[in-house]
């Protein structure tokens, strides 16, 4: 009956009457793209300081230019998308809601209803009507936005081809995150009666499974002592990925960087798909009825009901939790049951919208408020057994280790190339060495056993027995199925320190423990030292040098005792520039500098600069090379090198008289400055007392297994030569 | 024509449609009458497609109505509250209408207008009630669909468009192929307008007659018979519906032509004897006592 072009006489009628929105997103979206790019890219040039990164504020005109030109190409593809302007991606969703509501809202009217399914239009027509008036509503000014911000980058100098197609990469992440937005609030309004309610759902929707895998996470991370959350785990995985919010994020985000992800936009796809399928399924059985109701099926309502009471009354609880700053367990039990009963009440109110009847689905409340029980019983009495997890050995294939003072006391490049996580040791290469990390691990359980956990570590007072004698490791097992399974332990740092050493016997052992062995040191650019004075030292030495150099230190790593790197105080460290990965990719241009000259330790643009390649007394070999090359640690720090000391005596140190023999012996001409709490802050200038304060410091360094304890009381040392990197310990 | 073959609609806990049985002929003006809640609009909206029987069919011309545009394009719903766009004029709305329908007579739309007075201009969410009421009919005959579903649409009327609307249908129906649908509770309304009528309470289809059939074929008697006798042998060979007595008056209401009854009441002897023909409402207060309906049920 209807023709092809009454069809789309239908579309273009749809989106005349919804004209109020196509001016909306026209303007939105104009002044969100180009015109926003136009200021943005203006201010950039006009930024004296931006210019003056480059070369040291001593650049030409033209090396600034493309200094700048640089830095925005890196992130002008997050310009179409929101990634740079937060406002433009939340239009973006914003927008995508109202071209779902404002299209199929008429199946929450009983008028409107029976207007538009009266007429001689299939329900999957009206469907494709609505459903292509908004996509188009979004998608023409969109298009034209971008192709106009991306001339507004050509007319700049800013496009190549490369970028362009970053630049098209970017806009589709938009189009993408769009239609999840969409396709969820088109899927929410099948669902419900009501406008208003069908916001609700687009919400509940949006951020269901964010809500159930993230908060499946929280509970672990609060409850379970042996969780350790900074690895990604499934549930992680699942919640970006099932979540049309958070893959709505991720798409502005990744897409933004212009690094398209196959699987992101796989993900994307996939779930727009079936949000648009179940969506066009519900249209197609929409009883009339359900105009004015708050949901369309209400048989559905109390599975509903259960299902956001249960995770939304125990997030609730947790977010309550952490803004009261309350520690422990027991208050999450009663704010659940009382966010659950709250909720409880809310959804019946939205479904009933008469308080009097709150309390008529009272069985799904009943069932809501046992489930928020039954989870919370579930992970306080652990009633999984996640804590007392330990893989049967004929499991493992092999376990890694990443001790919490691996942090402070190694430098990985892998810590630099993007988000890598923590670089973790251990027994891939041999049966042995997983046997005794396995009874490390073993060892752990059973301090859990003993009240030793990882919280309690980290709860610790400074200074207490615990802080002292444990830490916490991290272990990572690798099953025979191929799955990695993480926990973490409080270990006692003397069995630690053993099962290192006796791991340390295996080379490979080594390579994986030492960052050096992390890097293609043909790569390094150049080496720079630090001694006792703790200012960096450039080693000029030509590209044979430095090979020798890092090979003699390669020769001392694989060589040293452990117990070395746990007990002992190193004359210093060597600090490498490489090149950074992230940045690699940036520089066409050989003159011009990198945009990410501010990363790392910003020594060269595009470069990186680890530290933490520490050098004991015992490496002769890599002491032996500098001697050599004229470079010699200095072991003591001058009196007359020193300009001035600061010292931070803590409040406890000084109510415990710690220093009653060093601050008598300084003259009176230290500067003090008294805090009510009684810490003090001195400033000494004087040489005499700058010698006798340098007696009582020593650069502080924490071990391989840290030091066990806290450094409450530091001193800074100003040098004549510049301030020192280094904080210094008071003895 | 329309068919209903045991069609089944429940909302939740009300059953909207009973297992409805009933065919519309064309050409006649179907009165779908009822008391408020009967199932009325429901039944008219489940006969142009809007909501799908539970079970049973609704066919037009012998086609299934749901989601086929082919039977739908023969039919035009027009709803107890009109839907128009928000801030459209009749013009708009006349463009939409031709959009959807290709038989819609704009000559014809345009006359009309004119003639009822109505500003083609101005915004119809401006106009009274009545007045939307009669651009939504004039919307729905210009359509020229076959069958024209109205729904309470002469709620809100004035006698003189009334009557307009009314003669506008009899001359359509004159002119071409045209059935309208209307339901009413407001039986005083259908009498003179409907050829044929069907009678719903709580869902289910009680009669549905042609309207001279129904009054050719039912009466009122008032008569004296002085021999209790012969007035017994009377009543046996009469269909009374209801009887009531006043006095020696006997009233009756009663099944058979007003002739053939008045001829036997004089045969026994009747000392007076008449007949009066029933309105449409008498008739329906009397088949509804027959179902074993309470009269309270219904409104007018």
């Amino acid at each position: 009956m209807t023709s092809k072009i009454s069809y789309i006489k239908l579309i273009r009628v749809d989106i005349r009457h919804r004209g109020w929105l196509a001016a909306l997103t026209c303007i939105g979206l104009f002044l969100g793209m180009p015109v926003f790019t136009m200021l943005y890219i203006d201010s950039w040039f006009s930024s004296s300081t931006a210019a003056s990164v480059a070369e040291g504020g001593n650049a030409t005109a033209d090396q600034s230019r493309a200094y700048i030109i640089e830095q925005i190409r890196e992130i002008f593809p997050g310009l179409l998308n929101g990634q740079i302007l937060s406002y433009l991606a939340a239009a973006i969703a914003m927008l995508a809601v109202l071209c779902a509501l404002t299209g199929f809202a008429y199946i929450h009217s009983k008028e409107k209803l029976d207007f538009y399914h009266a007429l001689p239009v299939k329900r999957g027509q009206w469907f494709a009507v609505s459903y292509l008036s908004g996509l188009l509503i979004f998608l023409v000014p969109y298009v034209i936005c971008a192709a106009l911000t991306i001339a507004v980058g050509g007319a700049n100098g800013i496009m190549t081809a490369e970028l362009a197609g970053e630049c098209v990469v970017a806009a589709a992440g938009g189009m993408f995150a769009f239609l999840l937005i969409y396709h969820t609030c088109i899927l929410a309004a099948m669902l419900t009666g009501q406008t208003v309610t069908g916001l609700l759902a687009t919400l509940v929707i949006a951020v269901y499974p964010f809500l159930v895998f993230g908060l499946f996470t929280s509970l672990k991370g609060i409850f379970f002592e042996t969780y350790y959350g900074a690895a990604a785990s499934l549930t992680d995985a699942l919640a970006e990925t099932l979540s049309p919010a958070g893959l709505f994020v991720s798409l502005i985000s990744n897409t933004g960087h212009g690094v398209p992800s196959t699987r992101l936009f796989i993900a994307a796809a996939v779930l727009a798909v079936l949000l648009l399928a179940g969506a066009f399924l519900l249209y197609r059985i929409y009883p009339s009825e359900a105009a004015g109701n708050a949901l369309a099926f209400p048989r559905t309502a109390p599975v509903f009901k259960v299902m956001i009471c249960i995770p939304a009354a125990v997030f609730a609880s947790i977010i309550a939790k952490t803004f009261m700053g309350m520690s422990g367990t027991k208050w999450i039990l009663v704010l659940s049951l009382l966010a659950a009963v709250i909720l409880c009440g809310v959804i019946e109110f939205i479904y009933q919208q008469d308080l009097r009847m709150l309390l008529k689905s009272w069985i799904s409340s009943v069932i809501s408020v046992a489930g928020v029980l039954l989870v919370l019983c579930i992970f306080q009495f652990d009633l999984t057994g996640y804590d007392t997890y330990l893989p049967d050995q004929d499991r493992v294939e092999s376990i890694r280790i990443h001790p919490d003072s691996f942090w402070g006391y190694f430098e990985y490049p892998e810590d630099y190339s993007g988000y890598a996580g923590e670089t973790f040791v251990g027994s891939g290469a041999s049966d042995e060495g997983t046997e005794v990390l396995y009874h490390l691990a073993q060892a752990g359980m059973r301090n859990l056993e003993e009240g030793y956990t990882p919280n309690a570590l980290d709860l610790a007072d400074v200074d207490s027995e615990i802080d002292r004698d444990y830490i916490n490791t991290v272990f990572c097992y690798k099953l025979s199925g191929g799955r990695e399974v993480y926990r973490r332990y409080c270990l006692g740092r003397e069995e630690l320190l053993s099962a290192i050493e006796d791991l340390s016997q295996s080379e490979a052992f080594r390579k994986e423990l030492f960052p050096i062995f992390h890097m293609d040191t043909s790569h390094v650019a150049s080496v720079s030292y630090r001694d006792a004075y703790g200012v960096g030292t450039l080693m000029e030495l030509s590209d044979e040098q430095i090979q020798t150099l890092l090979d003699a230190y390669k020769k001392d790593v694989l060589a040293v005792d452990v117990k070395v790197l746990a007990g002992n105080q190193p004359l210093g460290e060597l600090l490498l520039e490489i090149p950074d990965e992230n940045a690699a990719d940036v520089s066409d241009e050989n003159d011009t500098v990198n945009a990410y000259a501010e990363y790392g330790n910003g020594v060269q643009p595009g470069m990186v600069t680890l530290g933490s390649f520490y050098i004991y007394e015992g490496y002769e070999n890599t002491l032996a090379c500098m001697e050599e090359y004229g470079y010699t640690m200095r072991t003591e720090i001058a009196p007359e090198d020193v300009q001035s000391v600061s010292l931070y005596l803590s409040a406890e140190s000084m109510r415990s008289g710690k220093y009653t023999e060093l601050l008598p012996s300084l003259s009176s001409n230290v500067e003090r400055y008294a805090y009510d709490d009684g810490s003090q802050d001195i400033t000494i200038r004087s040489q005499d007392d700058i010698r006798i304060v340098l007696e009582y410091l020593e650069p502080y360094y924490g071990g391989i297994l840290g030091s066990g304890s806290g450094m409450d009381d530091y001193a800074d040392i100003q040098f004549e030569e510049g301030s020192s990197y280094y904080s210094y310990k008071i003895r | 024509m329309i068919e209903l073959k045991n069609v089944d609609k429940i909302f939740r806990d009300i059953h909207a449609a009973d297992n409805i049985t009933a065919s519309i002929q064309e050409g006649l003006i179907f009165g779908l009458v009822g008391s408020n809640g009967a199932g009325k609009s429901t039944l008219l909206r489940m006969i142009c497609g809007v909501i799908k029987p539970d079970s049973g069919e609704v066919l037009a011309d012998g086609e299934p109505v749901f989601e086929n545009p082919s039977a739908k394009s023969q039919i035009c719903f027009l709803s107890d509250s009109p839907y128009y766009f928000a801030n459209a004029n009749i013009e708009e709305m006349r463009d939409y209408y031709m959009t959807v329908y290709p038989g819609f007579d704009r000559k014809m739309f345009d006359s009309l207008v004119n003639k009822f007075d109505l500003d083609p201009k101005r915004k119809i969410n401006s106009f009274s009630k009545g007045m939307k009421k009669q651009v939504s009919i004039l919307l729905g005959l210009c359509a020229k669909t076959k069958y024209l579903l109205c729904d309470e649409t002469f709620d809100g009327l004035d006698p003189v468009v009334r009557q307009a609307v009314k003669s506008l249908f009899a001359s359509e129906i004159m002119n071409r192929d045209f059935t309208p649908v209307i339901s009413s509770h407001n039986l005083r309304e259908l009498e003179d307008i409907c050829d044929s009528v069907g009678l719903l309470h709580k869902g289910k289809l009680l009669l549905t007659q042609d309207l001279d059939h129904i009054k050719s074929n039912i009466c009122k008697l008032q008569c004296v018979i002085p021999d209790s006798h012969k007035e017994q042998e009377m009543l046996s060979a009469l269909r009374v519906i209801k009887m009531e007595r006043s006095g020696s008056l006997l009233t009756l209401t009663v099944r058979g032509g007003r002739g053939e009854v008045l001829s036997l009441a004089q045969d026994k002897g009747a000392l007076f004897a008449e007949t009066l023909p029933l309105t449409l409402e008498e008739i329906f207060i009397s088949e509804t006592e027959v179902a074993g309906y309470d009269i309270k049920d219904f409104l007018y």
